[in-house]
């Protein structure tokens, strides 16, 4: 009798176990959909349905412009948002009990990782269908949403990285922003020892914000280096351009006594406020990217800046380096049609310049200073700047948009790859170590290569 | 032919038949819930550790090749050990802080409610206001508790941003909310019988005395079920790290402070690996089961209820 009762339980669990595995949607068809026929021309009147949206919310005037414009033209399609940043556990489980959104708006560093997995429809058919010409986006980003020959996201903001000059921090150390050469790492150390202060064991500023961790694939690149191969499978981060830049960048800490002391200190910025680190003297040349020179119109107009372009270590060449997020459409989405439709109007270049004329009202409504809109969309940002945007006559932002404008069209980006957030996390877990000296850069970055070639095998095994 | 013992047997069992019946009625919608959202899915996630899983595709078998990686990953041993160090400062330092305040309120005679909910309201913060505000507090240059240090001599560690630091910063953070524990262990206090001290003080016990050995063995059942879940909490600590050093741009910092439950977040949801993360899952479970079957033993020998004898 009690055999027959363990039987009938490992019985019941081993069903239990298979109906588990056998009931999950994702699971029951592994092939794409992406074949599907996509409408060829939509009448926006006629359109209709219902489209759910996640990781775009509309509290700023760019994207709530956006969503009225597309309501608008489109008065039959019904558009409801989930803002706030994409939830990729959210997104799973959505995915795994089969209704997933119509559209997501994520980081264009997971869309290689989603559409090797199947998740994303590929838009090539939808893109010929319906004209749109993908040559009006920057390379770097369309770059970024193109696995193997098919595109399969639509790139919406270009966030490239420039640096910002505290022009207050040069005259107290009598120094030119001319004489800053970003492609001599010698005097560029030297400059940021000039530029740091620090009494009593307290960081006052930090001379040369280099942006490590997060900007490791810019330093590898600005050595003439990449942390993934072209196509995106084969680990790159062990070689000598990256290694050498990442250990360069990872010094850059030591006038103010190390990470340690630069995170307690930098920890207390108050980033996007009034009293941010430029206003208050608290660095001296920082990387950031572009949006941050927007953030210091917008809430410190009178902050005295210059913004210039970095350059490679050999040569001296103007490089940035791209992200951003991208609208995609997610496997088994409800209407495609409607979808696509969303994602091209809302990257279209008329979207965008009725955006921008928006954000610039409510920036100088509020006394702010209107440094542009800088999008993924190179037409519109030409348009922006031509029509929408004019000189305020404060010379730290008029002169910045030049430098912003010409670092779209020197950036670099990061492929797509299958493992994109596990080589992200090898490559952060890295450049922690060698800034906190637990290891050299080389170790770091010889580990972080293991950890990411493996994920990049994994992954690709998982689409076989 | 039937007696009267078997008609009464027989009768007592049908008794027993529909006490039974009406019993597992009014179970039914708990059990149900049970094996929906909590068996069930455990049941799964056993299936699923198996399996090399990302939830987009079918699940295909590997055997044991997730459990043979929990051994080879060094990040699973590393958080495991981040968690045990959390565990072992947090819970009896929780647990001594909490009685103590529970004994000084027992003495705050009618002022004890105001302090008891004074204690109890930091519990019901959102756990991520908690990361937030802590990361503040805890900021070395400009932190409030640094800023406290200073005024009395100490200069303050780099709670946030020392490798060696983190594990206790997160500790001291924890240590915001027990006011729960605070409450239980007041009403256990209370419930101690006035006579068995009085009956001390007659012998000659001093107040440390009546504390050790006759209030500590009263609310022993209380301190052992705080104990043990405690640590089943501390072992499963997630949120507040997570918003103070996982979210959004990296931290700097983040191996100190990666947890258990963070590592099977990150493999989860992050790295799409839900059949390795269920591993995981499953070995904290054994590791908890483990844990609470020695305390379990342990409370033999320390632990009084008053309803058991000998």
């Amino acid at each position: 009798m009690f055999f027959g009762k363990r039987r009938l339980a490992i019985a019941f669990l081993t069903a239990l176990c298979v109906l588990t595995i056998a009931c999950n949607p994702a699971a029951q068809d592994d092939e794409p959909t992406g074949g599907r026929e996509p409408a060829q021309q939509v009448n926006p009147e006629t359109l209709e349905g219902e489209l759910t949206v996640w990781g775009f919310g509309t509290d700023d005037v760019i994207g709530a412009s956006r969503i009225e414009q597309f309501e608008r033209a489109y008065p039959n399609v019904t558009v409801k948002l989930t803002p706030g940043e994409f939830d990729n556990q959210k997104f799973l489980s959505a995915v795994a009990s089969g209704t997933p959104p119509d559209v997501i708006h994520i980081d264009r560093t997971i869309v290689g990782s989603f559409a090797a997995r199947g998740a994303l429809i590929p838009l090539g058919d939808y893109i010929e269908a319906t004209n749109l010409d993908t040559r009006i986006f920057y390379d770097s980003a369309i770059e970024q949403v193109t696995v193997d020959g098919s595109i399969y996201g639509i790139p919406q903001f270009s966030n490239v990285v420039v640096a910002i000059i505290n022009n207050t921090a040069m005259k107290e150390a009598r120094l030119k922003v001319a004489d800053v050469d970003f492609s001599d790492w010698a005097g560029l150390q030297k400059l940021n020892e000039q530029l740091s202060k620090a009494d009593a064991g307290k960081v006052l500023r930090v001379g040369f914000d280099a942006g490590l961790p997060g900007f490791t694939p810019f330093w590898g690149a600005s050595n003439g280096g990449a942390i993934l191969s072209e196509d995106g499978t084969e680990s790159l981060l062990d070689s000598p351009e990256v290694i050498a830049a990442v250990d360069f960048a990872a010094k850059t800490r030591d006038p103010v006594g190390g990470q340690e002391k630069y995170l307690g200190f930098s920890q207390s910025w108050d980033f996007f406020g009034s009293n941010n680190m430029y206003v208050r003297n608290q660095v001296g040349v920082g990387l950031f990217e572009q949006w941050y020179v927007g953030v210091l119109g917008d809430v410190s107009p009178d902050v005295d800046i210059t913004v210039r372009p970095f350059t490679t270590h050999e040569g001296g060449e103007e490089i940035s380096y791209s992200n951003g997020l991208a609208w995609a459409i997610p496997e088994e989405a409800g209407d495609t049609d409607a979808a696509f439709e969303f994602m091209k109007f809302m990257t279209a270049t008329d979207t965008w310049v009725a955006a921008a004329e928006a954000s610039r009202k409510d920036i100088e409504g509020k006394g702010g200073v209107y440094t542009g809109t800088y999008t993924a969309n190179e037409e519109a940002d030409r348009r922006i700047f031509k029509e929408i945007y004019e000189p305020t006559g404060n010379k730290s932002f008029d002169d910045a948009v030049e430098v912003i404008l010409d670092a779209q069209e020197a950036a670099v980006s990061t492929p797509p790859s299958a493992a994109g957030e596990e080589v992200k996390r090898a490559w952060e877990d890295a450049a922690n170590k060698v800034l906190l000296d637990e290891l050299s850069a080389e170790e770091a970055m010889m580990e972080a290569d293991e950890i990411a070639q493996r994920a990049l095998d994994e992954a690709s095994e998982g689409q076989g | 032919m039937t007696t009267g013992a078997e008609t009464g047997e027989r009768s007592r069992s049908r008794g027993q038949r529909t006490e039974l019946f009406w019993a597992l009625l009014f179970l039914s919608p708990w059990l149900a819930g049970f094996l929906v959202f909590t068996a069930g899915p455990m049941i799964a996630s056993l299936a699923l550790s198996f399996t090399d899983y990302d939830v987009l595709n079918s699940p295909s078998w590997t055997g044991l090749e997730n459990y043979v990686e929990l051994f080879r990953d060094e990040n699973v041993v590393q958080s495991l050990g981040n968690t045990f160090f959390y565990a072992a400062l947090h819970v009896p330092l929780s647990m001594g802080i909490a009685l103590g305040l529970a004994s000084l309120l027992q003495r705050a005679g009618r002022r004890a409610n105001l302090f008891r909910t004074t204690f109890y309201l930091p519990s019901i913060t959102p756990a991520v206001a908690v990361g937030v505000l802590w990361f503040w507090l805890l900021n070395p240059q400009v932190g409030l508790v640094n800023r406290g240090l200073h005024l009395i001599g100490i200069q303050g560690p780099g709670w946030t941003t020392d490798p060696a630091w983190i594990k206790p910063g997160i500790v001291l953070m924890s240590l915001w909310g027990l006011g729960n524990t605070v409450v239980i262990y007041y009403a256990a206090l209370r419930n101690v019988p006035k006579e068995l001290n009085d009956a001390a003080v007659v012998d000659g016990a001093n107040s440390w005395q009546q504390f050790r050995y006759v209030t500590i063995p009263q609310i022993s059942g209380v301190l052992f079920f705080t104990l043990i879940v405690g640590t089943i909490a501390a072992l499963q600590l997630f949120a507040e790290v997570y918003t103070m050093y996982f979210r959004g741009q990296a931290s700097g910092v983040s191996d100190e402070a990666r947890f258990y439950i963070i590592y099977l977040f990150q493999q989860a949801f992050e790295f799409f690996r839900m059949g390795f993360a269920s591993a995981m899952a499953w070995l904290l479970f054994v590791i908890i089961m483990i844990i609470t079957a020695i305390q379990i033993k342990l409370s033999k020998r320390w632990v009084y209820y008053e309803g058991e004898t000998g």
